[in-house]
């Protein structure tokens, strides 16, 4: 049933801006500010930077296709859909791609979005699958710089505001080329907590938080209207330096109930894997173990040094599930101690940015600080390959969750939110 | 510009067919791998498991196509034990197999798409009887039938269709761009004339589309956006039914005036898109449902002769969202977009007071 | 050390000893003082801290009781309730702890960790507490260790599960308790954690001993810990004993600071040693006054007494006092006086003494050549007229003029002595002069008819050239050379050597003679002594003379029978 949904919304972006999607029975009313709080703080949207911060790449990947766009999108299907570009074609030596760009294309500036010779030209003789791909990850928008500095898109919308620290805003672009979207702007309180934002829900402050996944549950049975993706991050154990010897890596592995952490504290949500990838992305995610050992555990960590171990203790769903995890490890000799700053090990959320396995394996690589994978590479061997020079311990694929107001149509299709001015507020 | 899409989508298809074999294609290309990896003398000895949503009768097929692909005679063989397992991704299902020797396992995978079920085909109720006109990969905006020839309003312009051997062929087109999100546009013939409208647009030209049409800015549609606009005031739809005029406002509801445009009421309970009829001696009205447009749309015949929205027939269910709904002789057009193929199907809304 | 040092220190350390005497006794007595209203102190503190141990176990008891009456416990026995709902609870009951477990110690939901569903818990439990509502003192594992916690049992759902939860014993517990300054209570629990008010990172292993002996009695003890090497951190402590199925649950610590009465102390000693130091200057100066009273004439005494022994008989010691010590002064005085006297009437004597020598020496010398005279005379009386008269005359005139010439001679001796010239010094190699000497003598040593005198020469190597008049050396080594060969009636040996002495040289002259006795070694160099018949006695008193001239030095050593050895030391410049 995810799947479904996320293939719907996925399909959704990827089909509607070609000319512009007809919409229901209850027709979408234009106007209006969507107020949406999170709780990554995010310094830009600019492709160009990568944020260091897990959280503040989901968000921003989240949040670009708002902006900016590439050439390419990937459909539900995980396959290039004409974008930006309408068609492509090889030359005659098939040394080179070339891509036609959509007529009418403007940047949020007014000025027209017209390459060089009427076409784009990539002189690359690799399948047209792999450089498509590649042209739909969010690295390859396409972006120009105004005189005054401001970076433009060709989106949906544009950046009218966006200060580390302060609320951000999103201005309806009345140019876009798909159709100027239904809201006027979108307004996005960034660094709030799980707790303020269900406070702010609360008294009226903002039309979309996000949720805590145990919360998801009860939440929909009070009947409050939630949006939930397929598991778009996924919870793993990074060892951040080179400190912990592979045994007890293999021992803290194999230490881990995920059965009971994800049964009590995730409340069934989401999957207990041993991959990188969530399952519905790759396929393949079960070839990683994620069976618990605790006898081949303590014999791999006997005598094994304590560990710092970190995580963000303010978030309501890592904290407890790190004490779990630092009980589990106890019972196979490990001791993880609870530190700051540098540790061994980090329990970290690791966002999967893209419907395309290599796209989301190379903002991995970039969070683990790994080689990117080759275009080539076959995706097990290169999450195999990923996860054995990490040595990350991949624990959980979870799905988002926002809580919505009834008038919010369309989240998170940001170019189809519209808001309902009879619904309930 | 259709061309260009036309091409990209062409090699879209193209892309997808050399990832989307069939199950027998990826049994033989996965046994052909697994093969591979196999020496001389070891024989495959397989398990399989079906984590997918792959129904148990196509799944139950995989292991003995496998084990017959790789059956091989050979003596003093060494069983080498395979764990086929059935997953699935976005991008469809996935045969993974995993090669177990002593303390080593090899990986090899073969993708497939199952086939697609047969779209479901839209059964109108029994009072309200909904047949299939015309469908294409472009958002259509309203159609109109005359004779032979079928105008078909769509997001690039107005196309000609003339009918040939039963066949519908496309014979001419005036371009009207619609740049709008959820663009709406109304296709009238009268006589030879056909009136076009999109959102701040109207164009006016012969209806077979001998010469250019000419298009001027106003019209019944808001520009930029996918409202109606009368008096300086915007609305979805509007449908007269015997004196009290309906309102599909911007608040996402109903509203009813009489003839003195006084506010009556308001109600919540069609979609933004519904017509008036005057059939079966009623003040009837034929409205979509309330639904977003992820789920699909049904269309029901509703009785609105005291004020009041009481259904008088069965709803006509669709494969999605109803996007447009348009007064069409007695009855009504409603233009579909089929969740499944992404298709934008235009059926005639037919009523029969008799049941 | 001297009489007037001694006298200071006696005075001072007497005075210095005195205010140390009461120093420590007052402190002592101030310390006991002290010590007994701290321990009163710390009993009543004690007495506090355990009424409101009760106090807040009954407000657990009572706490406990409702929430295990509470809906939100029974839905999470029942395991109807979020694994973390224990949290929720405990706030509610207002309790720190609250596990809800199953009977085999299964967490089913705790408050203070909630990730420990399904391990056991290990709060140390036992089948007892189940059925005892009665609140106890136990560790209870937390993610940052383990905090000590006043806990109480309750069952759940018909006892198909049990609430176990209670209160941290944190240090708030005991802010409550309104401590006095200076004093503090402290709980200790095993296996060595202490819980302060004021949060003082004490090491909590100073207390073991405290601990060991409450443990080892059973009982209540006291005993004064100190935290640093700073006397001044050392607390006293009354220590009570918690107790729980026979075990040391935690102790109980009243303590008071013994900083103040540190400080009292060393005020008291600083005082003390403040007083001790004026004791001891005034002591001294006081001492120094008296002991320069007292000892200034006995100083005057001391010099005087060194005068005289120097010879100053002249000495008198100016003392006007009544007392012991004035006495003391006119008796010296007397003493002097006295001395004098008799000094001067023993040089009268001596004199006397010598006069007498010289006129017997006279009338000997004159003598001799007298009686010839007399008898010659009387000859020639007698031979007058007879024939052999001319050849009597002749012979008694030669008689007369040479006894006549001895005469000469001996008053000639006695007007040298007389006239002993003063020397013109000049560097004078002494070898010359002996050798020059010896060869003066060295045919009298061969003469025939006498016994023969074996001259042996030992003289120093490199010379030895001192300032002197050579010709009084010659006069003085000649007459000891003749004293020697007087000493040697019956021949023998003169040994003559000379040799370094100091900057100057030593001349000995040895005879191999009769020696001498003590008293005639005494005697030796009075004028007109002589030991040989002949002699006028003025040989050696001239050496001595010529010696004494030379600022050198002259003794002699000898034994009856032995021999003598003259030894000269001559300096080796002038004086």
């Amino acid at each position: 049933m995810r799947r479904t949904i996320w293939r719907s919304i996925a399909a959704a972006s990827a089909l509607s801006a070609l000319v512009g999607v007809l919409d229901a029975a209850r027709r979408p009313r234009y106007g209006g500010e969507l107020r949406v709080e999170m709780r990554a703080t995010l310094k830009t949207l600019d492709p160009a930077e990568f944020p260091e911060d897990p959280a503040a790449l989901a968000a921003q990947r989240l949040w670009q296709p708002a902006v900016f766009e590439t050439l390419v999108r990937l459909d539900d299907h995980g396959q290039p859909q004409p974008w930006l570009a309408t068609s492509w074609t090889h030359d005659l030596a098939r040394k080179s791609w070339i891509f036609t760009p959509r007529k009418d294309v403007k940047f949020q500036d007014g000025s027209s979005w017209s390459p060089a010779g009427g076409a784009i030209s990539f002189p690359d003789d690799r399948p047209i699958d792999q450089i498509l791909r590649e042209l739909a990850g969010a690295r390859n928008a396409i972006t120009m710089r105004a005189a005054d500095g401001t970076l433009l898109g060709t989106g949906p919308y544009r950046i009218a505001k966006w200060d580390a620290g302060k609320p951000a805003t999103l201005v309806a672009n009345d140019q876009y080329w798909g159709g100027r979207p239904y809201l006027d702007s979108i307004t996005i309180q960034m660094g709030r907590s799980l707790a303020d934002q269900a406070n702010d829900f609360q008294v009226n402050k903002a039309d979309v938080v996000e949720i805590a996944l145990r919360d998801l549950r009860s939440a929909k049975q009070r009947g409050t209207v939630t949006s939930e993706t397929p598991p778009m991050e996924t919870l793993a154990l990074l060892f951040e330096n080179g400190r912990v010897p592979p045994n007890v890596r293999a021992a803290l592995a194999l230490s881990i109930d995920r059965a009971a952490i994800h049964n009590v504290l995730l409340q069934r949500q989401g999957e207990i894997s041993g991959a990188l990838l969530p399952r519905w992305l790759s396929g393949y995610a079960f070839l990683f173990p994620a069976e618990r050992d605790v006898a081949k555990a303590k014999q791999l960590a006997s005598a094994a040094a304590a560990l710092s171990f970190a995580y963000d203790r303010d978030d309501p769903m890592l904290r407890p599930i790190g004490e779990r995890i630092a009980l589990n490890a106890l019972e196979a000799g490990i001791t993880l101690r609870a530190g700051n700053g540098t540790a061994d090990v980090r329990l970290v959320r690791l966002p999967i940015t893209a419907g395309d396995p290599w796209l989301a394996l190379l903002d991995l690589a970039s969070l683990l600080k790994r080689a990117p994978p080759a275009t080539t590479a076959d995706a097990y061997e290169a999450e195999k390959a990923m996860l054995d020079a990490s040595g990350a311990i991949p624990l959980f694929q979870l799905p988002q969750g926002w809580t919505l107001r009834s008038r919010v149509h369309n989240w998170p299709r940001f170019e189809d939110i519209w808001l309902d001015p009879g619904a309930a507020p | 510009m259709m061309r260009d899409v036309g091409r990209g989508i062409c090699l879209f298809f193209l892309c997808m067919a050399a990832n989307a074999q069939t199950l027998d294609d990826a049994v033989s290309a996965l046994a052909k791998k697994i093969s591979s990896r196999l020496a001389p003398a070891e024989i495959a000895r397989l398990t399989t498991r079906n984590l997918s949503s792959l129904p148990a009768a196509d799944a139950a097929k995989i292991q003995p196509a496998l084990t017959r692909a790789l059956q091989r005679r050979v003596r003093d063989a060494k069983t080498v034990d395979i764990a086929v397992t059935i997953s699935e991704n976005l991008r469809g299902y996935l045969l993974v197999a995993e090669i177990k020797r002593e303390g080593d396992v090899s990986i090899e995978m073969a993708e497939f798409r199952a086939g697609a079920p047969a779209a479901a085909a839209a059964r109108p109720a029994a009072s309200v009887e909904g047949r299939l006109v015309w469908e294409q990969e472009a958002p259509m905006l309203d159609l109109a039938l005359s004779g032979d020839q079928m105008l078909v309003l769509d997001t690039a312009g107005v196309w000609l269709y003339s009918r040939n051997a039963g066949k519908w062929e496309r014979s001419a087109q005036a371009p009207i761009s619609t740049n709008v999100r959820d663009p709406r546009g109304r296709l009238q013939v009268s006589g030879d004339i056909v009136s076009i409208d999109v959102p701040g647009i109207t164009c006016k030209g012969p209806a077979n589309l001998s010469s250019s049409i000419h298009c001027e800015e106003g019209g019944r549609f808001t520009a930029g956006r996918n409202t109606l606009s009368s008096d300086g005031r915007e609305f979805f739809t509007t449908a007269d039914i015997g004196g009290d005029t309906l309102v599909a406002e911007l608040d996402g509801r109903t509203h009813i005036y009489d003839a003195a445009h006084t506010a009556q009421g308001v109600f919540d309970v069609w979609g933004s898109d519904f017509v008036g009829v005057s059939a079966c001696g009623a003040r009837l009205v034929l409205a979509a449902t309330d639904n977003d447009r992820r789920s699909p749309d049904s269309v029901a015949l509703y009785d609105f002769s005291n004020r009041a929205t009481v259904r008088v027939s069965d709803p006509v269910e669709f494969a999605g969202p109803v996007t447009a709904l348009w007064p069409a002789g007695d009855g009504a057009l409603a233009v579909v977009r089929n969740l499944k193929s992404g298709k934008y199907a235009a059926y005639n809304l037919a009523l029969d007071c008799s049941r | 050390m001297t009489f007037r040092t001694k006298l200071l220190f006696i005075s001072s350390f007497t005075v210095a000893g005195a205010v140390a005497l009461v120093t420590g006794a007052v402190s002592i007595s101030t310390r006991r003082a002290l010590e007994r209203i701290d321990t009163t102190r710390r009993e009543a503190l004690l007495s506090q801290f355990r009424a409101e141990l009760d106090a807040q176990s009954a407000e657990i008891a009572r706490r406990m009781d409702l929430a295990a009456r509470s809906p939100g416990v029974q839905q999470i026995a029942a395991g109807e309730a979020e694994y973390d709902r224990a949290e929720s609870e405990a706030a509610a009951a207002s309790l720190d702890f609250l596990d809800v477990i199953q009977p085999d110690l299964t967490i089913i939901s705790s408050a203070h960790w909630p990730a420990r569903f399904g391990y056991k818990n290990d709060w140390q439990i036992s089948p007892d507490d189940w059925h005892s509502s009665d609140v106890f003192l136990t560790r209870i594992p937390t993610q940052d260790g383990s905090a000590p916690a006043l806990v109480s049992v309750r069952p759940v759902a018909g006892g198909k599960a049990l609430v176990v939860g209670g209160r941290k014993l944190s240090p708030e517990v005991l802010k409550s308790l309104g401590i006095a300054p200076g004093m503090r209570a402290l709980l200790w629990v095993p296996p060595g954690e202490v819980i302060d008010a004021q949060g003082r990172g004490n090491d909590p292993h100073k207390l073991d001993t405290l601990v060991q002996q409450v443990r080892a009695r059973n009982a209540p003890a006291t005993g004064v810990v100190q935290w640093t090497a700073d006397r001044a951190s050392a607390e006293g402590f009354a220590a009570f004993p918690i107790m729980r199925a026979g075990g040391l649950a935690g102790v109980l610590l009243a303590g008071t600071s013994l900083q103040e009465q540190m400080a009292l102390e060393r005020s008291i000693l600083w005082t003390g040693v403040v007083v001790a130091g004026s004791g001891i200057v005034i002591g001294f100066l006081l001492g120094w006054w008296t002991t320069e009273r007292i000892t200034k004439p006995v100083e005057r005494l001391a010099e005087g007494a060194r005068a005289v022994a120097g010879g100053d008989l002249d000495t008198r010691v100016d003392v006007i006092s009544l007392d012991e010590i004035g006495e003391l002064a006119r008796a010296f005085n007397r003493m002097t006086e006295q001395l004098l006297e008799q000094r001067e009437r023993a040089i009268q004597a001596e004199r006397v003494a010598a006069w007498r020598e010289l006129a017997r020496r006279l009338a000997h010398e004159l003598k001799n050549p007298l009686f010839p005279l007399q008898i010659t005379i009387e000859n020639l009386q007698r031979a007058r007229g007879s024939a052999d008269f001319d050849e009597v005359f002749d012979e008694s005139t030669s008689t007369l003029l040479a006894e006549l010439g001895n005469l000469k001679t001996i008053i000639g001796r006695f007007s040298d002595f007389a006239k002993m010239p003063t020397p013109q010094f000049e560097t004078v190699d002494v070898n010359d002069v002996v050798r020059s000497v010896m060869k003066l003598y060295d045919a009298r040593f061969q003469a025939n008819g006498r016994p023969k005198i074996e001259p042996v020469l030992e003289l120093a190597g490199n010379g030895a050239r001192v300032s002197a008049d050579p010709e009084q050396l010659r006069r003085a080594f000649g007459n000891l050379v003749l004293n020697a060969m007087d000493a040697m009636p019956e021949g023998g040996t003169l040994r003559v050597r000379t040799a370094p002495h100091g900057s100057g040289v030593r001349i000995e002259i040895s005879d191999s003679g009769q020696g001498l006795t003590e008293e005639e070694c005494a005697r030796l160099f009075t004028p007109y002594y002589t030991t040989t018949q002949h002699g006028t006695g003025l040989g050696l008193a001239i050496v001595q003379s010529v010696v004494s001239d030379h600022q050198g030095k002259i003794s002699v050593v000898s034994r009856p029978g032995q021999g003598a050895t003259f030894v000269i030391d001559l300096p080796g410049g002038r004086a």
